[in-house]
């Protein structure tokens, strides 16, 4: 049975992002690693489709990102946000506004292998270097549909691997902006994250993406020896 | 022919070797070196024997990337499961990762072990009114959660079951979590834990599974593999140490065999009795081995040395006696054997005492050793004063005719050169300033750890010590062992534990622990939920409903389902639950275990500091219950075994310096020279410590025991150096060609033997080693260099010696001493009556330092002046006096004289000087037993009279005087009465036989004539009687030999009743009738028997 396994996987797939190439791959890529170093910002709505192999019908969020570089973002799900992830250095914090909770999880060289490696998925979407790049992704294939670039990536990493097999990013084929990511995991579902109203390069407020607990609400460390 | 020396009670050892053998083992667990009533001891067998598994491997995969790491252990781990004769299971990652449906028995179970309500709770919350509330709360969280764990819950558990209550949400393992137990933070190093199909009990059991699982790990990998692998566990343990065991029996043993094989080569250069000196050697590990199987069934690692210290202690009764063989190639080899047994027996009883000490020190390896190298120090002693000999003089084993021995040059008593002196007393100086300015710095180090317990180069310690690493845990934790009768008992004991250690942590005294309460079965909470868990059974039905008609699809009540199974289970069952899937077990087996006398619980508490024990948990947190809980681990168990080592260290060292100050008393009976050994003692210590501090050598739990061993071993090098100096009347370099070589022969295979220990594997063992030999060394060297010069100093003034030496005869000659000896004699068997006067000479020797010297200095003129000759021949003749004594009293007693053995020599001489009718003196002088033979005459029909000095007690005078008279020995007591001379003359006269001892004469009856070219005291009353009657002078003795006892009457001395008028020609006849006892002496000289000084000063 590969239930649970997935179950294990799809944790992740909520603060998944995405990668890209080009048909010929290396002109694809380097247009797009040309878009990205512009890109110090980025704001942009998103609507979030859960399909899991565990419900019949999909699941389906609105919300809105930010991220900042070199690694800095924001998620927000559900209008008001019932869901918030954040990170900031090497610490990311899950927080639930309705129910006062909050989750720690250190990304630092202590945190679980498989886990900073699924994390580090999340820059996959903003990459900064080709080096940095090919380290973390073998490029499967690359498409081209309508106005969009679809690039199928494998993690290098074996940990990942198990937990999310492929990785499918989509870019707009006129200025190599991100149109969308899709995390596969392991059982077959996925997530796909839709960008719109993307803003680049905007000033953002730092206080964004830091956040100190306030006095009413716990905060849990699940991966805490 | 069998030789004569191969007799039967050889293979009646044999018996009980062979049946030892049989019985032994080896036991390679280090705990056994250790007291078992000692609580941390406890605590960490039981640990060790309950939750670290016996049949567990862990290998270690190390590779440059973490994909190569794990793609290796895979494979490997796949590759042994295939081996399914051989591996019960090969584990590379949480099993609960590789079959998470494992998890639902885990969780199901633990939900059943909650109190009552909050079981309730979960079924009101599930009820079948509620469920599609709780099914859409589920759907709104998975479509809005960013949470990984409650996503990955959540979407496979829609009723929440996963949710467990607080207190227990962290026994379960978290989803994801448990990769750090398989892997490093790099994932560069991981683990494999493997499983044996079977017990693995004995070391070659281990070692062939090992190797197996070694093989197929190795051929898991690619050919050219950069992924190196470790093994550790115990079966690579047991297996290492089985190993290391070899090894160390072969190089220490061999490496001492060698080096004794080279000592005795140097100093005799042959080859037969060097080949046959090694055979007996390994005959004796062999003997040794068998006996200690035979006593203690297993033998530990440490206890295994023995072997190399034996070798090193048996081979100098061997060189002894080949010594003695050599410098008196006139003795036989049983004459030999009776002059050198008594010492062996002395110094072998000194060593195995020694060593049996060890026995008191606490440690049962360590007293295993003790006892080994005590039985084996002893058969040593057997066998070579049996066996080394005969085989290599097998002409010298029938007594040799009499014959004189060749002159041996006596060294003289050389002066002592100033330039030698003043160097010796430089030297020592030089010495203890040096070892004290060493010390001033500091003394050694004590080292409280446990690393004298662990093999040293050991690749299961390293890949240990690699998985603590990389696993981070840095710092070891205590372990909690808690037993009980049931799940119940151990549930209430953890109950009480777990406030205590809060108030620890709450102290800071710990940083926090790991009890195993959450899971342990709580037998009245699972009985009281039984009935709501088949409610919800009976709502499996519904909740299926419920979740399909909320959208979930069916696979999202896989973990429901198997939640309900195991409630379903339990429903049907008043027994207990555990937990019982391959997941469960594997985590079960961590922290429970059961036994046929109960349950056992582990738990980890991680102290803040080191040596926090459970005393200081009792400061800290309160009591821990006083029964069914032990605190343990290797930290705290080094601490406590050395506070105990050093406890019963006092236990050992008195006893070791009473029994070295007792056997320098015996030896010396002298303060300066016993103060010249002890001083041989503390110098050599000094060094021992000063080298010690330079080379940064520790004291630790197994070589502080070395101090009684050197207390006991070395002792024996400042002694015999003393008493051959005695000996050699103060003459350096005799001592030195002598006894110095022995020593540097037996000094040398003893540093040797232990020296050799100092490449055991053991760490324990060979800092024993290195310090044994070290302080061996020192006290071998300051004895052979330094002593004799001290001694020429402080101890070797004659006129000391001299003045010491006694002159009456000993207090135990009297009438009550005799009369006991009498009682005894006559109701006890022969043979128990000989052993005692045997054991009895053994004690006097030992205990009459002077008389032993008196006897000495009395038969050095009849072995040419040769002092270490003599010293042999008198050890022989106390033996020889006590049995002569024994049978004096048995013949006294009125034993029957029909069943002695008796054979006389020229009994036709008698017959004729008798016929004459003119009378006969029977002269004789004190050798062998005369009295003895004055008894058979009256039984030929003779009467005999003999003529006695007083005793020195009365009492004693008039007891022998009727013994003798029961035989029809008349006895005239010369002195006692003035016309007694007159009498024996009208006897003689008459045609009587009279008996007359000439060689230790009352003053008035003294003359000086010449006894093996030196000036001696003989009776002048046979000369005066010869003239005053004109009777038969015959020369007789008495000697005890092989066979019993023999008689000889030697030809009439004759002279010319004319020519001795004058009291020259007397002397002069005198003369003659000594001289011809010249040869019997010499041939009989331990019957030769004078303990008072007989020989005058030299130069008056």
């Amino acid at each position: 049975m590969t239930f649970w396994r997935a179950i294990f996987a799809a944790a992740l797939c909520g603060l998944a992002s995405a990668t890209l190439r080009a048909a010929d791959t290396n002109a694809v890529l380097d247009a797009w690693f040309a878009a990205q170093a512009r890109v110090h910002t980025l704001s942009a709505d998103i609507v979030q489709t859960r399909t899991l192999k565990t419900l019949v019908q999909p699941l389906v969020a609105d919300g809105h990102l930010w991220f900042s570089l070199p690694n800095q973002f924001r998620w927000e799900l559900g209008r008001p946000a019932q869901t918030i992830a954040l990170r900031h250095a090497d610490d990311m914090f899950v927080i639930y506004p309705r129910l006062k909770r909050a989750e720690h999880y250190p990304l630092g060289a202590s945190a679980p292998r498989a886990w900073r490696d699924a994390m580090s998925l999340l820059d996959a979407g903003f990459p900064r270097t080709r080096q940095e790049f090919d380290a973390q992704f073998q490029i499967q294939s690359l498409t081209q549909t309508n106005a969009t670039w679809l690039v199928a990536l494998q993690p290098r990493s074996a940990a990942a691997r198990q937990i999310m097999p492929e990785l499918r990013v989509s870019l707009a084929t006129n200025d190599f902006s991100l149109a969308a990511t899709e995390l596969v995991f392991i059982d077959g579902s996925s997530m796909r994250n839709d960008f719109t109203h993307a803003v680049a390069n905007a000033a953002l407020d730092e206080n964004l993406f830091q956040w100190k607990p306030p006095a009413d609400f716990k905060v849990t460390e699940p991966f805490a020896k | 022919m069998r030789p004569r020396w191969f007799h039967g009670w050889w293979l009646a050892l044999l018996l009980p070797m062979a049946a030892g053998f049989a019985r032994l083992h080896f036991d390679a667990d280090v705990l056994s070196l250790l007291p078992a009533r000692m609580p941390a001891v406890q605590g960490l067998k039981m640990y060790q024997q309950h939750f670290a598994n016996s049949r567990e491997l862990i290998l270690t995969v190390r590779a440059a990337g973490a994909d190569d790491a794990k793609t290796s252990a895979q494979s490997i781990a796949a590759h042994l499961r295939q081996a399914a004769n051989l591996v019960a299971d090969a584990t590379w990652q949480p099993p609960w990762l590789e079959h998470p449906e494992q998890m639902a028995e885990l969780i199901g179970y633990l939900w059943l072990n909650q109190p009552q309500a909050v079981f309730g709770q979960l079924a009101d919350h599930l009820a079948e009114t509620n469920l599609n509330a709780v099914l859409s709360a589920t759907r709104e969280r998975l479509a809005t959660t960013l949470s990984p764990v409650d996503l990955a819950q959540w979407s496979y558990d829609p009723f929440g079951l996963t949710q467990l209550p607080p207190a227990i949400a962290g026994a379960a393992p978290g989803f994801g979590q448990g990769q750090d137990m398989f892997a490093s933070a790099d994932g560069a190093f991981r683990l494999i834990f493997v499983k044996a199909r079977g017990e693995l009990n004995g070391y070659r059991e281990c070692t062939d599974w090992f190797d197996a699982v070694k093989n197929i790990a190795e051929s898991s990998l690619p050919p050219a593999s950069q992924v190196t692998l470790g093994y550790t566990g115990r079966p690579v343990f047991v297996a290492e140490i089985s190993a290391s065991m070899k090894h160390d029996i072969t190089l220490s043993v061999g490496g001492t065999a060698l080096i004794i094989a080279c000592l005795f080569w140097l100093a005799h250069r042959r080859w037969k009795p060097m080949l046959w000196l090694l055979t007996l050697l390994a005959l004796i590990l062999a003997g040794t081995l068998g006996l200690g199987g035979l006593i203690f069934g297993a033998v530990n690692v440490v206890s295994m040395g023995f072997a190399a210290i034996l070798l090193g202690l048996a081979v100098d009764y061997a060189v002894v006696h080949y010594q003695e063989a050599l410098a008196y190639p006139l003795l036989s080899v049983p004459e030999i054997r009776r002059a050198i047994a008594p010492s062996i027996f002395w110094a072998a009883m000194t060593t195995i005492s020694a060593f049996l000490v060890l026995n008191f020190g606490g440690l049962p390896g360590l007293a295993q050793l003790g006892s080994l190298v005590g039985l084996g120090v002893a058969l040593s002693a057997l066998v070579m004063i049996m066996a080394f000999l005969p085989p290599l003089f097998p002409d010298r084993m029938a007594p040799r005719a009499s014959q004189p021995a060749p002159a041996i040059e006596k060294p003289a008593a050389e002066p002592l050169r100033p330039l030698r002196a003043n160097l010796v007393f430089t030297l020592s100086g030089g010495l203890i300033l040096f070892c004290a300015f060493t010390l001033s710095f500091g003394w050694p180090k004590m080292d409280a750890s446990t690393h004298a317990m662990e093999p040293r180069h050991s690749q299961a310690y390293a890949a240990l010590n690699a998985i603590k690493e990389k696993l981070g845990q840095k710092q070891e934790p205590l372990w909690l062992v808690v037993a009980g009768r049931d799940e119940s008992q151990i549930s209430e004991r953890l109950a009480a534990i777990k406030p205590v250690l809060d108030n620890a942590v709450s102290n800071h005294l710990l940083t926090g622990f790991t009890l195993p309460d959450a899971l342990w079965p709580r037998p009245q909470m699972q009985s009281a939920n039984r009935a709501t868990a088949r409610r919800l059974v009976a709502e499996s039905g519904a909740m299926r409903a419920a979740a399909l008609a909320s959208g979930f699809t069916g696979a999202s009540l896989g973990l429901n389902d198997e939640i309900l199974q195991t409630w379903r289970q339990a429903a049907s069952t008043t027994n207990v639950l555990w937990p019982s899937n391959a997941a469960s077990q594997w985590i079960f087996e961590k922290i429970a275990a059961r036994d046929p006398q109960g349950l056992f619980a582990a738990g980890f508490l991680y102290p803040a500091a080191q040596n926090i024990d459970a005393a200081a948990l009792a400061r800290a947190g309160g009591p821990l219950p006083p029964e069914g809980v032990w605190l343990s681990s290797w930290t705290l168990l080094g601490q406590a075994v050395l506070d105990q080592v050093k406890h019963n260290l006092w236990k050992v060292l008195p006893p070791m310096a009473g029994l070295v100050l007792l056997s320098l008393w015996l030896a010396f009976g002298r303060l300066e020279e016993i103060c010249l050994s002890l001083g041989t003692l503390l110098l050599s210590g000094f060094c021992l410590l000063a080298v010690m501090r330079i080379v940064g050598w520790s004291w630790n739990v197994l070589n502080l025991m070395a101090l009684p061993l050197i207390l006991g071993t070395g002792v024996d090098y400042s002694l015999f150096m003393q008493l051959a100096l005695r000996r050699h009347g103060g003459s350096l370099e005799a001592a030195r060609r002598s006894v110095g070589r022995a020593l540097w022969l037996c000094g040398g295979a003893a540093v040797a033997g232990f020296g050799s220990l100092g490449f055991s594997s053991n760490a324990g063992m060979a800092s024993l080693g290195q310090i044994c030999a070290v302080g061996l060394a020192g006290n071998m060297l300051i004895s052979i260099f330094l002593l004799p010069v001290w001694w020429t100093f402080l101890a070797g003034r004659k006129d000391e010696l001299a003045a010491a030496a006694p002159s009456a005869p000993s207090q135990f000659y009297r009438g009550a001493f005799w009369r006991m000896g009498l009682v005894l004699a006559r109701h006890l068997p022969v043979s128990m009556v000989r052993t005692f006067a045997r054991c009895g000479a053994a004690l006097y020797w030992r205990l009459a330092p002077r008389r032993r010297e008196v006897v000495v200095q009395n038969l050095q003129p009849v072995l040419n002046d040769d002092p270490a000759a003599a010293a042999l021949a008198a050890r022989a003749l106390f033996t020889e006096f006590a049995l002569k004594v024994a049978d004096l009293w048995r013949y006294e007693g009125g034993a029957d004289l029909d069943s002695w053995v008796m054979q006389w020599k020229g009994w036709e001489i008698y017959q004729t000087a008798e016929a004459r009718g003119k009378g006969v003196l029977l002269v004789t002088p004190h050798l062998g037993n005369w009295e003895i033979g004055g008894a058979f005459l009256p039984c030929k029909g003779f009467k005999l009279i003999v003529l006695t000095q007083p005793e020195p007690d009365p009492v004693l005078t008039e007891m022998r005087k009727a013994s003798r008279a029961r035989w029809g020995v008349e006895t005239i007591v010369v002195g006692e009465d003035a016309f007694a001379f007159m009498e024996i003359v009208k006897r003689l006269q008459d045609g009587a036989t009279v008996a007359l001892l000439m060689d230790r004469p009352a003053a008035p009856t003294a003359v000086n004539v010449h006894l093996f070219g030196r000036p001696f005291s003989a009776s002048i009353a046979a000369a005066e009687l010869a003239r005053a009657s004109g009777c038969a002078i015959l020369p007789a003795c008495i000697v005890r030999a092989a066979g019993g006892y023999e008689g000889e009457i030697r030809p009439e001395i004759p002279y010319d009743r004319a020519m001795i008028g004058n009291r020259a020609a007397r002397i002069q006849l005198t003369q003659e009738i000594m001289s011809v006892f010249q040869l019997p002496i010499r041939q009989y000289i331990s019957q030769w028997y004078h303990f008072v000084p007989i020989w005058p000063p030299r130069g008056e």
